[in-house]
């Protein structure tokens, strides 16, 4: 996928604006918080899985290794094979290779965001195959040219009527049932679909866990699409990073006590199907080959540093339903595959600080995100950490630095900074004209534009502190004369 | 040096784990979470919040007398949608062995076709917490049986109704080494992509029956 994190300043304002965009944007804010709550409240057990569910991803991200060669291992044994990707050109031409070996045409594909990371549709487009995104929502940006704006919910921003025009520009009239109703529209993708489904080839899946102990990958969905893509070809392709194994089933357990309700507020997804190799000797359907490709593309580098929690990620999408800028811009601003503050933290680490150092600072850092995370990513934190970083490696922008810079000069120098403050406080409550707020400041437009800045009331902070205390110490010598008088 | 080695190595040098039995003893001991309190319960309550669940997330559920039961059902679910009675069945001896023919019900026994109406199948297990069924794959239990059809039917028998996720994969074990696929199904298939909508049958079943004898 094409990277566009450095337009995120431009594409934030142009968001803002887009009216039909912040009317779609509604349905986030709308819905999923309350879902997700709603579904906690009937788990009271909630906050120990909760607890359970970090150990868990902990400790799978602490036994990384061994853990990835036991489940390569238990793939190997149930008659599946292993492929190791470095990075996203490695993974591609793994699922190019296994295509080319199966001699495809049609290749269905479930939602998986490890496969939009790698740009996988585009790849095995230009070498003449033809993908087709089989979930709802990613057939309809397929159809359209768009990209996800969401990791569970990716059309999120369109409306109907823009879904109904891409259905009338690709499907025949055979399919078309002339509607924008939401049964009808859905009903059209199932019947268009259909016939992609049982011709495919090659079926391309993601994986929410890969389970060590037993071997198995698996996936979660609604829809039914992620299973009749890999039950009905003859191979089945996973794509996953190497962040996402879990030790046992029992852990498998767990987290999905966690994932469905973080993500959609259900108790548990409609289908959660655990597969593990191809179709057995008697079986009567399911695939002939099985095939994981383990995508590392910069993940092994987060280990033992400071985004090293960032592995623990089940990709719920809770923190970008939760999170006002998010809510604000949409996903399509944070420019690539993860958005939202999930998207913050990782995105630098794939594209690079310097491409995309606007990301960490997209934030308010009210710390919702960190809340609502089942596995308790201090997300906050590790975005402060990219600040840092992005400071370091001077990709902030020429303004940041220049105010940090005179900010840190003045705070060395208590002196000069007590008097500038003082000067300050006293000039801005002369702007005020004893209005008591200002509708514009020099340098501040940017904040004014929206809001007035309150004004100063005239003195500074350590002024008042040291008439407030000097006043407190006038009264305490008084009261200890007085002791001492009743004492004598 | 080979991918798989560059990345193993890698995370060789950075990892935190230091302990050389954690990773063969957590594998061998495959230890439960935090069970919820609904996942337990007496084999009444369990059964009662199975039903709750299952209905909650759309499935139908259809008490039956026994098993033998079954054949009725699907003349009657076949009648209500106005298809033929014609089915596909899973190679169950369960369910093959069934009288389908006095209900009036025609029957294949295969794995699913891209026309099917009804399709069934059995479960392994039942699950409360969630009212999930639990399909495990094998000769006997095609997977496409409860993906292609307009209607999945899932025959299930109380006594095969358990608490939590952790009593289901004690039942997986029991039955041997790990099929293809185990399914855990909760209720019908669904999508709200489009303007975040819920509307059911998406690419899935429409409806889904679970028969419970």
């Amino acid at each position: 996928m094409e990277v566009r994190t450095q337009l995120f300043r431009s594409a934030a304002r142009e968001a803002l604006t887009d009216a039909p965009l912040q009317k779609a944007l509604e349905n986030v804010q709308r819905g999923f918080p309350g879902k997700r709550a709603d579904a906690i409240a009937r788990l009271p057990e909630w906050e120990a899985v909760r607890e359970h569910g970090t150990a868990i991803r902990s400790h799978a991200v602490a036994y990384l290794d061994e853990y990835l060669e036991r489940f390569e291992q238990q793939v190997s044994a149930s008659g599946g094979q292993v492929h190791w990707a470095r990075d996203a050109g490695e993974a591609r031409e793994a699922v190019a290779g296994i295509c080319r070996a199966a001699g495809a045409r049609t290749v269905t594909k479930g939602k998986s965001m490890a496969t939009e990371e790698i740009g996988l549709n585009d790849h095995l487009q230009g070498l003449g195959f033809e993908p087709v995104e089989t979930d709802l929502g990613e057939y309809i940006l397929q159809l359209r040219g768009d990209k996800p704006s969401h990791i569970i919910a990716p059309a999120i921003h369109l409306r109907r009527d823009q879904i109904r025009a891409a259905f009338d520009a690709h499907h025949g009239p055979e399919f078309s049932t002339h509607s924008d109703g939401h049964a009808e529209l859905q009903g059209e993708a199932r019947h268009a679909l259909r016939q992609r489904f049982l011709e495919a080839d090659v079926g391309i899946t993601g994986a929410n866990f890969c389970i060590a102990e037993t071997g198995s990958t698996v996936i979660v969905t609604n829809e039914g699409n992620g299973d009749l893509t890999q039950c009905l070809p003859r191979v089945h392709v996973v794509v996953a990073g190497i962040d996402k194994i879990v030790p046992t089933l029992e852990d498998a357990s767990t987290l999905l006590r966690l994932l469905a309700r973080s993500a959609t507020g259900q108790d548990l997804s409609v289908y959660t199907t655990f597969s593990t190799g191809p179709r057995r000797a008697e079986d009567l359907d399911g695939p002939e080959e099985f095939h994981v490709v383990l995508l590392d593309n910069g993940r092994s580098d987060m280990l033992g540093g400071d985004f090293e929690s960032m592995l623990r990620c089940i990709r719920c999408g809770a923190c970008m339903n939760h999170c006002p800028v998010y809510g604000a811009v949409g996903g399509h601003a944070y420019g690539w595959v993860y958005p939202g503050p999930m998207g913050a933290v990782l995105t630098p680490q794939m594209v690079g600080i310097e491409r995309s150092a606007d990301l960490p600072n997209a934030s308010t850092f009210c710390g919702r995100c960190a809340e609502v995370c089942p596995v308790q990513i201090p997300l906050p934190d590790l975005m402060r950490r990219w600040r840092e970083r992005a400071h370091d490696a001077g990709a902030d922008s020429a303004a940041a630095r220049w105010g940090l810079g005179a900010w840190a000069w003045l705070a060395r120098r208590p002196l000069v900074y007590r008097q500038l403050a003082c000067l300050q406080a006293r000039a801005l409550r002369w702007l005020a004209h004893g209005h008591g707020r200002l509708r514009r400041v020099p340098l501040g437009r940017g904040w004014t534009a929206g809001r007035d800045l309150p004004a100063p009331a005239g003195r500074t902070f350590s002024e008042l502190w040291r008439a407030r205390s000097g006043a407190q110490d006038a009264a305490r010598t008084a009261a200890s004369g007085s002791d001492s008088h009743e004492r004598a | 040096m080979s991918a798989r080695d560059t990345i193993l190595g890698r995370i060789r040098a950075r990892r935190a784990g230091h302990d050389p039995d954690a990773v063969a003893e957590r594998l061998r001991a495959h230890p439960a979470g935090p069970m919820p309190a609904r996942a337990g319960g007496t084999a009444a309550e369990i059964r009662e919040r199975f039903v709750a669940m299952a209905e909650k997330a759309g499935a139908r559920v259809e008490a039956l007398a026994s098993t033998a039961a079954l054949p009725e059902l699907v003349a009657r679910l076949c009648a209500e949608q106005g298809w033929d009675p014609e089915v596909a069945v899973a190679p169950d001896g369960a369910l093959t062995r069934l009288d389908w023919a006095t209900a009036g019900v025609y029957t294949e026994v295969r794995e699913a076709a891209a026309d099917d109406r009804i399709c069934i199948s059995r479960a392994l297990c039942g699950v409360a917490e969630t009212g999930t069924a639990v399909l495990r794959s094998g000769p006997e239990s095609p997977v496409t049986l409860g993906f292609l059809p307009e209607w999945h039917v899932v025959s299930l028998a109380a006594e095969d109704l358990v608490g939590g996720y952790e009593d289901a994969w004690a039942r997986v074990r029991a039955a041997g080494a790990m099929p293809r696929t185990v399914n855990w199904i909760t209720g019908p298939s669904r999508s709200a992509d489009i303007e975040q909508t819920i509307q059911i049958g998406a690419h899935g079943p429409r409806g889904l029956v679970i028969a419970l004898y």
